[in-house]
Formats: structure tokens, sequence, C-alpha cells
């Protein structure tokens, strides 16, 4: 078979344009063996909060500041752009498929604290762009790379949960005390709670569950372990027919891993 | 070819020199962004997407819209089209390289805009968004290029531009059907989260693409020697009529299903919307105002748009063109975003209210569009002069 | 000849960006002398100092995909001591300020990693 010149070149040149476009099918699959998926996750984590327990203030404060002190959460006034890791909501909002119009007005503002759900279908990670967030196989938490962050706030469309902030401006640290050994962030990315993910992998307890344990009444405030041991203590309270616990929005399919003691 | 766009009047020189100064101040203010972050929109975690956001999304619809000419040309020979469709595809380039100007000013680290094509990732509405408008610019441009030149050699484009074309019909569909796959699949926003949102963002961009095609046409046709000839701009009208019919529909499609069921998750949003909220005392109700007047503008064109004997006047029809183009905008450039966050999933009201700095960076990308409009144009304007001359 | 003040005009131009390099590094007056680095009084790195000065960006971009995405928790081991894979928590550990260390190389190198945007500048508490 001859072939000109001319023929030659057009050959090579598609040839080369359907090679690079292949290269995103490369990144998938390298994207995919990174995260390993198709392996079965391992184990899952999971907190139950105590809704009684948790309505002191002093519990309340204590994990909030234990929290935002553990990872350098700046303090920011403006309540447009404030960033919280955990917070408390009103119970009417944090369960509005569970409240009804009828409700006791201090039942529908009693404080609820909520954090990230860590779910079994994050909708977060199904919109991240750049995987900059995923569900982790080894113990399910769903991590965040600040470096990989873009800054594009879809995860923060996609929570159903209000889990997430952004950082709108660089964060300010005068006034939190600045921790050797876990990083602040810069401005422009998306940050949530991670169970503490650097605590846990030295097998230490979360620093809200630590701190609402702290506080005098707090001690079940929260509960915090693996859902996959049977043995652990949020297991048998979930398996405790006698204790009622929910989840936020169940009916929306993202599978939560917060369950609250109603 | 291209050598046309640095040949020109007064006017035209002027046109640039206009473009430019506002590039500039958006560059400046976008510096001021850059640094600062984007503290300095008015934006807040309660509503993450707001003015940079929504103007892709009414871009992209404006981008499509090229399609309605090509396809009628290229599949079914429609002949008046002929010197039309080239504006079509100019008119999609600029579209669509401000749909990822406002993608990329919107991010909180541009820095790293990158990172979607080093780590893929298929599960994301987003990410296809990327490829599929990357490659809707990039089959515009080859397509505007091949059949310009062929027209300016006058001989018949190469065999190869043929599949492309066909190529560019389906493609132009599938960028608004995955923008509205960014938002009709969050369950965490039930104001988006509706089948019927692909639909809709498919008849508003043939309604507000057209619309904006007849009143670049009425321009040129003025400012210059180019005429597209009037049976190709009464098409367009009669397809503008049809796509604000169904665009009309499909709203009041969509406040039945909101407002029947009476659920707060999709009645509150409209609420908002049409009549505002009220919480604690405070009323909520800044868009209010603006969506009455895009609804009532919409029944309004729509209404005399039905008349053919109005849509043959062109001074009314360009009236038109213009209030449907607002009618539009209002309804994807300013509501359907940011009423999705209003009231927030813990029930929070925050309204949201772009700021100066926000306004003039949109202004800025805006104008880097219509700079490319203007250049596109002048290259096809001046190698259609030439054959004339010829 | 309506044209020569544009070239003249013009060549001036293309001579000064041209000579940009020299004329810029004179007016900041930066120094071409070797840096003077503050070393930690004792101890040795994980590698040799050659080593480090050519990979060390490699080396905590590898450790920061491994921790971060991978959860990798191996420590890294180096004779008889066993390193955690941190900047902060090994690197600074010994190099215990970023500007009386890191920061003597980088500006002369005029390389602006942003590491310390979110990691520690300074041996913390």
């Amino acid at each position: 078979m001859s072939q000109d010149r001319r023929s030659f070149l057009k050959n090579a040149g598609c040839a080369a344009m359907g090679i690079g476009c292949g290269f995103p099918l490369l990144g998938v699959g390298c994207n995919r063996a990174e995260h390993g998926e198709g392996d079965s996750q391992t184990s899952q984590l999971a907190m139950i909060v105590d809704i009684e327990k948790c309505q002191d203030p002093k519990v309340q404060e204590a994990c909030t500041k234990a929290c935002h002190q553990a990872h350098n959460v700046p303090e920011i006034k403006d309540k447009h752009h404030r960033i919280d890791w955990i917070k408390s909501e009103k119970r009417g909002h944090v369960f509005p498929d569970q409240t009804h119009a009828h409700a006791d007005k201090t039942v529908k503002d009693m404080p609820v604290l909520v954090l990230c759900n860590h779910c079994d279908n994050p909708p977060c990670v199904k919109v991240c762009p750049t995987a900059a967030t995923w569900k982790r196989d080894s113990d399910g938490v769903v991590m965040m790379d600040m470096h990989r962050c873009i800054g594009c706030r879809y995860c923060m469309a996609a929570c159903p949960y209000g889990a997430r902030s952004f950082n709108w401006s660089d964060p300010e640290f005068k006034e939190t005390r600045k921790l050797a050994d876990y990083p602040r962030r810069e401005k422009g990315v998306v940050e949530k709670c991670t169970f503490c993910e650097e605590l846990i992998r030295r097998g230490e307890t979360p620093a809200c569950v630590e701190a609402a344990a702290s506080v005098s009444g707090g001690e079940g405030a929260l509960v915090f372990g693996d859902l996959s041991d049977k043995q652990s203590e949020v297991s048998k309270i979930l398996a405790d027919s006698s204790i009622n616990t929910i989840c936020r929005r169940v009916s929306l399919g993202t599978g939560p891993n917060v369950f609250y003691i109603v | 070819m291209l050598e046309n766009a640095f040949r020109g009047g007064k006017c035209y020189w002027m046109l640039v020199a206009f473009w430019s100064a506002l590039i500039v101040m958006g560059l400046a203010l976008y510096q001021q962004q850059f640094t600062d972050g984007l503290i300095i929109t008015g934006m807040s975690q309660d509503v993450s997407w707001g003015l940079y956001i929504s103007q892709f999304t009414f871009l992209v619809g404006v981008a499509a819209s090229a399609v309605m000419v090509v396809l009628p040309y290229y599949l079914h020979n429609y002949k008046a089209f002929g010197k039309m469709v080239i504006l079509g595809e100019g008119l999609a380039v600029s579209a669509v390289l401000m749909c990822m100007l406002f993608i990329f000013v919107d991010l909180g680290q541009p820095t790293r805009v990158m990172n979607v094509i080093l780590h893929p990732t298929p599960n994301s509405m987003m990410f296809w968004d990327f490829v599929a408008l990357t490659g809707y610019l990039v089959l515009n441009l080859v397509i505007g290029a091949v059949t310009l030149e062929a027209e300016r050699r006058q001989a018949p484009p190469p065999k190869w531009i043929k599949p492309v074309i066909y190529l560019s019909i389906p493609w132009a569909v599938s960028i608004h059907t995955v923008t509205a796959f960014l938002y009709s699949g969050l369950e965490a926003r039930p104001f988006w989260m509706t089948a019927v949102l692909a639909p809709r963002f498919l008849a508003s961009a043939f309604a507000s693409g057209p619309a904006l095609l007849i009143l670049l046409a009425l321009i040129l046709r003025t400012f210059t020697k180019f005429d597209p000839g009037k049976e190709a701009i009464q098409k367009l009208a009669v397809i503008v009529t049809y796509a604000m019919l169904a665009n009309v529909f499909f709203v009041l499609v969509e406040l039945f299903t909101g407002l029947y069921s009476d659920m707060p998750h999709h009645v509150d949003h409209f609420a908002y919307l049409f009549t505002g909220l009220r919480e604690g005392g405070e009323v909520f109700s800044a868009l209010v105002p603006w969506m009455w007047v895009c609804e009532i503008l919409s029944l309004v064109c729509v209404a005399v748009l039905l008349f053919p004997k109005a849509r043959a006047k062109e001074g009314l029809l360009a009236l038109i063109c213009v209030g449907v183009i607002a009618a539009v905008w209002i309804e994807k450039g300013l509501a359907m975003v940011v009423a999705a966050y209003i009231p927030s999933p813990l029930g929070h009201i925050t309204e949201y209210t772009p700021t100066l700095e926000e306004v003039g960076i949109t202004i800025g990308v805006y104008a880097i569009g219509f700079l490319l409009l203007t250049v596109l144009y002048k290259i096809v304007l001046g190698v259609r002069e030439r054959l004339e001359a010829a | 000849m309506t044209d020569k003040p544009r070239i003249i005009i013009g060549l001036l131009f293309v001579l000064v960006a041209v000579t940009f390099p020299f004329w810029y590094a004179l007016a900041g007056q930066t120094s071409t002398e070797t840096p003077e680095l503050v070393l930690p009084e004792s101890g040795q790195c994980i590698v040799g100092a050659a080593e480090m000065r050519a990979k060390h960006m490699d080396i905590l971009e590898v450790w920061r995909n491994e921790v971060v995405r991978h959860g990798d928790q191996e420590l890294v081991e180096v004779g008889d001591q066993k390193y955690e894979k941190s900047l902060t928590k090994t690197c600074m550990n010994c190099h215990e300020s970023r500007e009386a260390f890191c920061q003597k190389c980088h500006e002369y190198a005029d390389v602006h990693p942003t590491c310390w945007n979110c990691h520690n500048e300074e041996k913390g508490d």
C-alpha cells in the first residue's frame, strides 16, 4: 500500500489527537487505582449525639471550642462568612422532616450539634471535579485534600446538611493558638469536619468527643466508634431497641453516619 | 483572512477601545479579588454561588443557540440562513469563552484549575461540563474558520468539515444538558432537582440566543453593508416565538408542581422569588420585583410574537428581542442559581446582592466576549466585502 | 519617511524589553552571594545535604500524597531513628524557622512555594 506524504501526515495527526484524547481516560484509570475503587470498605466510623445531654451550653461550647482550636479554625465575626466544623442549630431546622407544626417552641428551638455526617453515599464526593474530597475506604471518613481543592464550591451546593464552609478570605490568626502539628487553610478552599482524622490515625478520639466527656454531666453526650465492630459502643447503642435514634434527612439517600438519640 | 481584524474605520477602533477599557477595569478588579479572595463578592456560606455562575448559566444557553441556525442550514438545506450561520458560530465561540471565563473568575484557587484535567473525575458533572465546553469552543472555531476560508476562496469547503458540523449539532444540545445536569442531580437543592430543568434550559436558550442573533444582524445591517436577508431574520423570529412559548409553558408547569403540591421544600423557593419570605419579623424580597418584571415581560413578548405582522415590523421585533433577552437573563442570569440557596438546607434565609466589584468583574468578562465577537464579525465582514468588491 | 519615528520608538521599546533582566535586577539590588543558612545545632537530616537540595520538593510531594490521600502512616526509617512523613513535625522540628533556613535559598533562587500559606512557619507549641 503506497501512501503519499500528505495522507501520512493526516493519519499521523489523527492518531496523535486520538492518543491525546486518551490521556484523560488513563488519568481516570489511575484515579480509580489510587482510590481503590471496587475494594470493599473495611469499616465505617460513626458518631452518636445524645440530644438531651448536648443541650447543656457548657457541652456545646466545649465541643465547638475544642474542635476549632484543634484545627486552627479561624473565629470570624461576620455570620455570613464564618467557618464552622461543628455548630449548634435549632432542632426544627436540623430535623425538618421530623418536626411538625404543633411541636412546642422549646422543642423546635432546642439546640442540636451538627457536623459533617460522613455519609455512606456522599453527594459532595459525587460532584467534586478534582477528587479533592473522597470517602476513605479504610474507615469511611469523608476526607478533604486542601492541596487539590480549586474552590469551585460545588460540594457546598451538593451538601444537604450545610456542613461545609468556604474560606472567603485569608483567615486571620491573631486570636487562635497556632498548633505546631496541624496546618491552617488559605483563602479559596472549602473545609469541614474530618472526624479528627489526624487524631484517630493515632488511635485517639475526636476532639469534640473528648471535650464533651470532660464537662461534668457530658459523659456520653457524644459517642464515637466503628460501626463494623459489633462490640463498639456505637454499634451497641444502635442495636439497642430501647434507644430511639434518628438521622438527618434520611429520605435523601445520603446514608449519614451521625446518629441522634431523641 | 485574519488581517481584517486590524483594518477598520473609526467606528471599529472606537468600539475596540471601549471594550478594552472595560476589560482593563475588569482586570484591575479581578486583581483585587485574586489578592483579597472572594470576600469582595456578595456571596456567603449560605449562598455560595452568585452572579458569576449565573452568568455562566445564561451564556451557555446563548452558546448552544448557534445550533438553531446550523441545524436548518446544514441538515435541511435551508438556504435562507446561508449568511447567518457564520454569525451564529461567532456568537457561540464568544459565548462559550465567556462561560469558561466566568467559571474561572468564580474559583477560589484559580491557579489550580488544571487539576480538573490532571485528575479527571467522571462522576462529577463539572468535569464533563469542562470537556463539553472546551470541545464546543474548538468545534465552532474550526467550523467557522474552515467555512469562512472556503467562502473566501470561493471553493467548496473540505469534505471532512461536514461530519464535524454534524457533530456540533448534538454537541450544542449536550453543553446545555450537561450544564443542567450540574444542577438537576443535587438532592440538597429541591429547587433545582427537577427533570424539566434540562428542557427548560434548552427552551430559554433557543429563545435568548436567536433573539440576540436577530439584534446583532439588525445592528450589522444598520452600521455596515452586511445584510443577512429579511427571510433569515423572520425565520429566527419564528424560532424565538416557539422557544419562548415553550419557556413560558415550562415555567407554568414548574409553578404548578411546586405550588399545588404545597411541599415546603418546593414552595419556599418560589415564594421567595414571587412573594418574598418572612422570618423573625423581617421580610426578604429582594428578587420579587425582578421576577414579576421577568414574567410579565415574557408574557407580553410572547403575545406580540404570536402575530406575524408584528414580527414583520423590524423595529418592533428589535424591541421584543431586547425584552426576550432581558426576561431570560433575569430568569437564568439572576434568579435560577440564587433562589436554590434561599432558604438554605438548614432553613436560614440569607439574601444575596452582588457587590460593585463583582459587577465590575462581570462587566469585564462580558467585554472580553464582546471584543472577541466584534473582532470575529469584523473578519467575516472583511472577507465578504472583499468578495463583493471583486 | 513617516514610518521613521514609529521604527525608532519600536526599536527603543525592544531594547528596553530585551535588557529587562539586567536593569530590573540592578534596581532590585538583589544579592548574588551564596545564602547563609542557619543550620540546626545537631542531628542529621534524613538524606544527605546535596540529595536534599535536589530532591526535597519531590520528597515532600510524595509524602503529601501518601499521607493525605492514601492515609499512609508508615514512618521513615533512617538508621535507628524513625520519622513521621511531615513537613512540620519532622523537617521543621530541626530547621526551626522558615525565615532563617528555608527562605534563604528560596529567595536566592526566587521560588515561591505555597506550603507556608497553610503549614506553620515556626516550630510551634
